[in-house]
């Protein structure tokens, strides 16, 4: 697991590297620290991560477009902020977690957690996406979508107005953003609840999801027993 | 004669003064001739004055003699007990055909042997003076207490119904009292509101302008009221004439102080140099002069009016409305109808008094936006205050710092000490100037020090601060360098050996105090965008609280870093 801590100031930097090392331990491979955002942006552009503990000012509009351009980006993030009445929008803008300042390591840990987590259990406030769409950066509505297909190290969505983006981040960690009105019913396919329209139950155990505007979604065998007692049918 | 005051906007009119114009019969324009001396004989119906002066009045100052014919017919008839109203500037003894009917003090030879008789009088005419017929009448009279500035002699007679016209007067002289009365109590009112609240120049000047008028009414009436000796008659002029020229200064400069006008010294030379061409004409005390100090009041107040408006002062258009609608009104008066309608001084007064209600609309407008101006005051420094205190107490700033402190703690006790001490340091400074609008530059300089000193505990980079040239007993609006310092700080990354030097700077001149902070970084390209962040905002309001507009912030990149410079001006 490879770490990134943007933090400009040095003390914390250190603190929060050395809760998250003895939190993670072995699982680390590499924790690295940059002092500023210029900094961090330069890092990412030359290595990849998994994970990002990102401090912001997030007082204004700054801290906010660059946080649409973090969490666009294929790895997760973790804002760590003394502006915690800034705390929704950040879960609006799709961050795993908001640790607020001064933190401990058990909060910490938590947001960890929530890291190894295969996919949300507990409800999450995301309701962006952000894109990234020709070196530009947008902010997607997630209640507009109707399902998502995973395609390898990234995913594709599927909006209601038949649109179509790519997101970077695969599938297993867009279904740790989701909503619960978001469902994995196959190894490749998320869909939104509040679309489907019916479940076609086809001979030889084939079982399609037919969200609204008639598009099919085939539903894995193996998850529609647990979908049906989930969704009470 | 009346002399007429006052002020205002007369626009010209010479005719006759108005006031001559009484119900009764006016006697005045009768073939009258004058000679100076003294002879009993003149008082003879049969004596010839042929080669006297036909004037009707005299410079001389000692005994003459004025005689005149005077018709009886069936208009005098009209009077039930007719009698004769005497205005004259002397002791006079009054023959109706050689017969002495009346006497006003004593007509004497010297000015020893003379009694000064009253201004106004009223003579009783018998019936039996009254056949059809043609009357003389001789009036001997001596004027040895006429003033020296401006001496003359005349005399003026009304035939009307006995005491009549004294009647008339009086109940017009209560009428205007009512309006002294209000003149009155809009001074003191004013005056009082003067001391006890608005220290305001043109709430006295306004107070003042309520007292002349007041006085100028009293004045102008007073000879109603009180018989006065003939002589006095002239100081009463000319206690009119200086009331009627503050009046007519004091008018246009009001006008100039609530429009606040540049260049007032020059202006008011101006309208001065105007009122003393417009007393050049006349002599002094006469209604002409009184009337040409009121145009130049009118025409100066109306080129201020004008100038305000298309400089769009507020209010301007409308008091330039009025101060026309004044000036229509007597020129009205004085032209149209001439005061057959209504007293000519009356017009001036009602006129004035639309001028006064335009100033006490100012005045009251004024004093509306000052009270709003004091509230928005009052909150702006109780937000100031807020701001302050919230400077510390925001969570970006404690909880960033205790964060540093946790790890300072886990790391090296020892230095986490003074970390602690130092923040206390600042928080001691901020909690003793939060109240204050101004505080010592010492007491700001160790505020931004012990800052600094957080600072470097928390970014870990090695901030100075110098202070240059610092003058003692200078004071600021609390932690505005602070602001800027902390701008310097978040607006900055550290040079390759890890420092940031911050140096302030003091500089006085002629004009200006200048205050300039220098930062020596490498200025972080993203943030300097946008202008005027809440810091800026926060230092802005302050210097606007203090200083009014009276000074100048600038903030801008220069090749080591960033500059900040605060100018006041004195």
């Amino acid at each position: 697991m490879k770490i990134l801590i943007i933090e400009d100031e040095p003390a914390i930097a250190r603190r929060t590297q050395r809760l998250t090392q003895s939190i993670l331990s072995e699982q680390i491979q590499h924790i690295h620290i940059c002092h500023s955002v210029e900094s961090g942006l330069a890092y990412l552009a030359e290595q990849e991560i998994d994970l990002l503990l990102l401090d912001l000012n997030l007082h204004g509009a700054d801290g906010f477009s660059i946080l649409e351009q973090m969490v666009a980006a294929p790895f997760h993030t973790i804002v760590i902020s003394a502006y915690k009445e800034k705390a929704i929008t950040a879960f609006e803008y799709g961050v795993l977690d908001f640790v607020p300042k001064p933190f401990n390591q058990n909060r910490l840990a938590k947001a960890f957690q929530r890291f190894q987590k295969p996919s949300s259990e507990s409800s999450t406030e995301t309701k962006f996406l952000s894109i990234q769409k020709k070196g530009r950066y947008q902010m997607m509505a997630i209640d507009n979508l109707l399902y998502i297909k995973g395609a390898g190290i990234y995913a594709e969505l599927f909006f209601k107005d038949g649109s179509k983006e790519i997101h970077n981040k695969n599938l297993d960690k867009l279904s740790q953003l989701l909503p619960t009105y978001f469902d994995r019913i196959h190894k490749s396919y998320i869909i939104n609840k509040q679309e489907i329209e019916e479940i076609l139950v086809e001979p030889g155990s084939k079982y399609t999801l037919v969200l609204k505007g008639d598009i099919h979604v085939p539903i894995s065998r193996s998850r529609y027993k647990s979908l049906r007692e989930k969704w009470g049918i | 004669m009346k002399n007429l005051v006052l002020i205002c906007l007369l626009i010209v009119g010479f005719g006759i003064p108005s006031s001559m114009a009484k119900s009764g019969y006016i006697i005045y324009p009768h073939e009258r001739v004058i000679q100076v001396g003294d002879n009993m004989e003149w008082a003879n119906p049969e004596f010839d004055h042929q080669d006297w002066d036909p004037s009707g009045s005299t410079n001389n100052v000692g005994v003459y003699w004025l005689r005149f014919k005077f018709r009886c017919d069936s208009i005098t008839d009209l009077y039930d007990h007719p009698g004769i109203q005497v205005i004259s500037l002397g002791a006079y003894e009054f023959y109706w055909d050689s017969h002495l009917i009346s006497r006003n003090g004593i007509v004497g030879k010297t000015k020893a042997e003379e009694v000064p008789g009253k201004f106004l009088t009223q003579i009783p005419l018998a019936d039996s003076l009254l056949n059809h017929g043609i009357h003389t009448i001789a009036i001997r009279v001596s004027n040895f207490r006429s003033p020296k500035i401006n001496n003359g002699s005349w005399n003026i007679f009304f035939m009307e119904e006995y005491q009549q016209s004294l009647k008339n007067d009086l109940i017009l002289s209560a009428k205007i009292f009512i309006l002294a009365g209000i003149y009155l109590m809009a001074a003191l009112y004013y005056l009082f509101l003067y001391i006890l609240r608005h220290r305001k120049k043109e709430v006295l000047i306004f107070s003042t302008l309520c007292f002349l008028f007041f006085g100028l009414i009293v004045m102008e009436y007073v000879k109603f009221l009180y018989a006065y000796p003939y002589h006095w008659h002239l100081y009463r002029l000319w206690i009119i004439f200086i009331l009627t020229s503050l009046i007519s200064f004091l008018t246009p400069y009001f006008l100039i102080v609530y429009f606040n006008i540049s260049n007032k010294k020059w202006i008011s030379g101006g309208i001065i140099t105007l009122l003393i061409i417009a007393t050049s004409f006349w002599g002094i005390g006469t209604d002409f002069t009184n009337k040409n100090l009121g145009l130049a009041m009118w025409l100066s107040s109306m080129g201020i009016l004008i100038y305000s408006t298309l400089k769009k002062k507020k209010e301007a258009l409308l008091v330039l409305v009025v101060f026309f609608i004044s000036g229509c009104i007597i020129s009205f008066y004085n032209f149209g109808f001439r005061s057959m309608i209504y007293s000519y001084d009356i017009s001036l007064f009602i006129s004035f008094s639309l001028l006064v209600l335009s100033m006490m609309y100012l005045l009251a407008k004024r004093a509306r936006e000052q009270k709003e101006a004091y509230e928005a005051s009052l909150l702006l420094s109780s937000r100031l205050q807020n701001e302050l205190l919230k400077k510390n107490i925001q969570p970006h700033f404690i909880m960033n710092t205790l964060t540093s402190l946790m790890s300072w703690v886990e790391e090296s006790p020892k230095e986490s000490v003074q970390f602690i001490e130092a923040l206390s340091g600042e928080f001691e400074i901020m909690s003793d100037i939060a109240e204050k609008k101004l505080i010592p530059l010492e007491q700001e300089i160790e505020l931004c020090q012990k800052h600094i000193q957080i600072m470097r505990y928390r970014k870990e980079v090695n901030y100075t601060f110098e202070v240059k040239n610092i003058p003692e007993g200078e004071f600021i609006p609390p932690a505005i360098l602070h602001t800027v310092i902390e701008n310097g700080i978040t607006h900055n990354l550290p040079d390759h050996q890890n420092r940031i030097k911050m140096v302030l700077h003091f500089e006085e001149n002629n004009l200006s105090k200048i205050y300039s902070l220098k930062t020596y970084g490498k200025s972080r390209p993203t943030t300097h965008k946008k202008k005027g962040g809440t810091g800026m905002k926060y230092i802005r309001s302050r210097l606007a609280e203090n200083y009014g507009d009276q000074w100048s912030l600038e903030s801008k990149a220069t090749e080591v870093g960033w500059e900040t410079k605060i100018i006041l001006f004195k």
